[in-house]
């Protein structure tokens, strides 16, 4: 009974990390990380998707290692190896993608592969100060990968919408077509919108929880 | 629900008659395009309005604002300055989107008029001439025998593209107009922007009704001037030179409109002068070395940006002065 007890108190601490990385504190929009792969890059959805695909492959793996690993090494040391690892994985993605997945694809985003995983890197590796056991860790970057996931998918398919009628290079049929959705601000202004709708949201929620409480009381 | 509607103004009247003054301008800038196009610039000054102050509405039904703050017309005048920079023969979305953008983007998230750090017409039209800088730039030419067909595009064969002023200028071209034709605004360009005489009589209505403060719009005009005479871009004299860079693009209808934005320009008397005067060193090398043919607009949203700056810092340095003088005047005194 105690460790039934137990276990589903983690898992919903767990749920809650989870929750907490993906939406409540988004890294995208609430952090403001990884802005810069979204504006130059996430013009078509099939770019979004692979840059998903590409963090999660060094964001969680990194993460785990950092967890487990980590604190054994010296500090002086820790930055170094923090980083020649990502690259050693962003090569490994980076080569997957070209070679077996498509290398247009490849060719179109190799610029940014290697910009968002260090512009992702530098959070995590002061973020996981806190997050010590490796099963939380993870948890944590897979929260964050769904987060930017969301995020960038969301902005990449308005703007393929926007820019050329297709969904996934598949036709939608409607023929007003904006090639001007693909500069850079109106990813800014999406940004700031999505921005302020789960702000606002957070606010709604907040204020529910609150109100529920003083009526509990 | 008393929140003040325009923080930036005490009564609430006055908010009122100024909008009345610029709409009412639009009646002989409207006129003038009727008489050289047909309907066609009548009806983009309508739609454009028309989206303005639908988007303001809906504004402000998502915002819980009272539904009468559309009716202190400030939206009404941003849809009226973007109909206004439009080319006569440009489809009808197009205002469509700068006024939505204007109101939607610019306005609102800043929680609407008096609060708007951008001025929003300005903004609206920066956005329209980064994305179809072709469809914005292309003018036809003022014809009195034919008139713009009302179609939603118009076609290649229907109007006769001219090459605007502006662009002649940047392409170092000499224009082949006639002094008295640049005043009387004879020449392709956008609906309400090339009339000098009719925007030359608003802006003086306009400073006897004290609707606008002579603190901005002497030095710009006078800046302007200054420049365009000492640095001539045509070869035709110098009077001429700063005739025609006053009046290409959208220099003379930035002085006229944009300028004098009560929300978006420095209070202090000083702060304004210096506005005017920065702006104009700005919109006249935007004239010169900009990407756009027109690029007044962001001339305009830079300033829009430093003017809060401006008005603090000049008002620090006229107080640093008075207490010079005062204090100099007290050393003389007594010794």
């Amino acid at each position: 009974m105690a460790k039934s007890q137990k276990m589903r108190r983690q898992f919903w601490q767990t749920a809650h990390l989870f929750v907490e990385n993906a939406v409540s504190n988004n890294i995208v929009l609430i952090q403001a990380l990884g802005l810069c792969p979204i504006i130059a890059a996430g013009t078509s959805l099939k770019n979004g998707v692979t840059l998903t695909a590409c963090t999660a492959v060094v964001l969680i793996p990194l993460s785990f290692f950092i967890a487990s690993v980590g604190s054994k090494l010296p500090k002086w040391l820790r930055p170094a190896i923090y980083v020649l690892l990502a690259a050693a994985l962003l090569l490994a993605a980076g080569y997957v993608l070209g070679t077996y997945i498509s290398p247009e694809l490849y060719a179109k985003l190799y610029l940014f592969i290697p910009l968002m995983a260090t512009n992702l890197l530098y959070t995590r590796s002061v973020g996981l100060s806190t997050v010590i056991n490796p099963v939380g860790t993870v948890v944590d970057a897979l929260g964050s990968t769904v987060g930017f996931g969301m995020v960038i998918c969301a902005i990449s398919a308005l703007r393929e919408m926007a820019i050329s009628d297709t969904l996934w290079d598949v036709p939608l049929g409607y023929t007003i077509a904006l090639p001007e959705a693909a500069v850079p601000f109106t990813a800014f202004i999406l940004l700031g919108f999505m921005s302020a709708l789960l702000q606002w949201c957070r606010h709604r929620v907040s204020a529910y929880f609150h109100r529920k409480e003083v009526e509990e009381a | 629900m008393n929140k003040p509607l325009a923080p930036h103004i005490r009564t609430e009247a006055r908010t009122g008659h100024m909008m009345l003054d610029i709409l009412l301008a639009a009646l002989p800038l409207g006129v003038f395009s009727y008489v050289n196009y047909g309907l066609r610039p009548v009806i983009l000054l309508l739609i454009s309005m028309g989206t303005a102050i639908l988007c303001e509405a809906l504004c402000c039904l998502v915002g819980h604002r009272p539904l009468r703050t559309v009716m202190d017309g400030s939206a009404a005048v941003t849809g009226l300055l973007i109909g206004l920079l439009m080319s006569p023969m440009v489809d009808y979305w197009v205002p469509m989107l700068g006024a939505a953008f204007a109101i939607i983007v610019v306005k609102a998230p800043f929680g609407g008029f008096g609060r708007n750090v951008f001025n929003p017409a300005a903004a609206g039209i920066a956005v329209l001439t980064f994305c179809f800088p072709r469809r914005m730039f292309s003018y036809p030419a003022i014809s009195t025998v034919s008139t713009l067909p009302l179609s939603m595009t118009v076609e290649a064969g229907e109007a006769v593209v001219e090459q605007s002023l502006a662009a002649q200028l940047r392409a170092g071209a000499t224009p082949s107009l006639s002094k008295l034709q640049l005043l009387l605004g004879d020449f392709a360009g956008p609906i309400g922007a090339t009339a000098a005489l009719i925007l030359g009589a608003f802006i003086v209505y306009l400073l006897f009704r004290r609707s606008v403060s002579p603190w901005t719009v002497i030095p710009y005009f006078v800046t302007c001037a200054v420049i365009a005479w000492l640095f001539p871009l045509t070869g035709m004299g110098r009077l001429y030179s700063a005739m025609a860079q006053l009046c290409a693009g959208y220099v003379l209808f930035t002085g006229v409109f944009f300028l004098n934005d009560p929300v978006t320009t420095p209070r202090f008397w000083l702060g304004r002068l210096f506005y005017g005067f920065f702006t104009a060193i700005l919109v006249m090398l935007l004239q010169r070395i900009g990407r756009a043919e027109a690029g007044s607009c962001f001339a305009i949203l830079i300033m829009n940006a430093l003017s809060p700056i401006i008005d603090r810092w000049s008002w620090h340095v006229w107080h640093w002065l008075m207490r010079l003088r005062h204090f100099r005047k007290e050393v003389k005194a007594h010794g």
